[in-house]
């Protein structure tokens, strides 16, 4: 475990090191055709991510798929498409055209064009860094917290629809357009589900009043 | 150390992962170079950054149109 962790260290420095070695060199416009791919895969991973949490709170798939299986590929997909988003991001450091620093894909508001749907890119990519750092800490932060911190997973993925609808280049193109009516489509619907389940256990929770002539007046205050 | 669960899975997921942003890659860099402009010879970063040349508008435009 101790060796994988050094393994894993060693390569991310190993990695940066490659990436200041490699900045000043001329890939062409591999990167930022890399930075599309990986941007519309992120986005993708990340609505399969969301749609499989969805289906353990909505207790949508049980009976289809099994809870440890979809809890397990929530959790490897929030991974991967962390992984993917920080291809998108480093790939945009070799671009030469758009003449993005270190600086502005990690700060909002740091990059000129399109501010608002970029900085809603490089919010919705933090939120998802910190609600999938948040798996390995659930057990020290307890649950009721883990609980409330994952609800910012609604707003990592408003923020990478937006970015991709207003920010990205390949909106019109009709498979990324229709990719994200279904993924909206996919997520809304879910959603909707999960707050009237919610909304159901709730008013089944709630202690009944009881059958007395005064119960109206005051169910009715 | 045992292994996960669902390895296979997760290996199945990655690979496929892997695959897509490589073809999305390569169909995005291709999509870039306009034909017959000599830019597949890997002039392309060279037109955009303003070299003289024809290759230069197409590329530019196709690559700017982002915002639209």
């Amino acid at each position: 475990m101790a060796s994988s962790r050094t393994a894993l260290v060693l390569f991310f420095f190993a990695s940066m090191l490659g990436a200041v070695a490699l900045r000043g060199a001329d890939f062409g416009t591999v990167p930022w055709a890399l930075s599309r791919a990986s941007g519309l895969a992120a986005f993708a991973v990340l609505t399969a991510s969301m749609v499989m949490g969805l289906l353990i709170s909505t207790k949508a798939g049980d009976g289809i798929l099994s809870r440890p299986f979809v809890f397990d590929m929530h959790q490897f997909l929030s991974v991967a498409s962390l992984a993917l988003i920080a291809v998108h991001v480093g790939s945009l450091l070799f671009d030469r055209l758009f003449g993005f620093t270190s600086l502005s894909v990690l700060v909002p508001f740091l990059y000129p064009h399109e501010p608002l749907a970029m900085s809603a890119g490089i919010i919705a990519a933090w939120l998802t860094a910190i609600t999938t750092a948040s798996f390995w800490v659930r057990s020290r932060i307890g649950q009721k917290r883990w609980r409330t911190l994952h609800y910012l997973t609604f707003l990592a993925y408003l923020g990478g629809l937006g970015h991709g609808i207003f920010a990205g280049s390949d909106t019109e193109l009709p498979f990324v357009y229709w990719g994200y009516v279904f993924s909206a489509a996919a997520v809304t619907a879910l959603t909707a589900l999960r707050i009237t389940g919610y909304r159901q256990a709730q008013v089944r929770k709630a202690p009944r009043p009881s059958p007395t002539p005064g119960g109206m007046e005051r169910g009715a205050a | 150390m045992a292994a996960p669960r669902y390895q296979s899975a997760r290996f199945a997921i990655a690979g496929v992962l892997a695959a897509s942003v490589i073809a999305g890659t390569v169909y995005f860099a291709e999509a870039a170079i306009p034909p017959g402009t000599g830019a597949a010879e890997g002039s392309t970063s060279a037109t955009i950054q303003g070299t003289p040349g024809q290759a230069a508008p197409q590329a530019t435009t196709a690559r700017r149109s982002r915002s639209s």
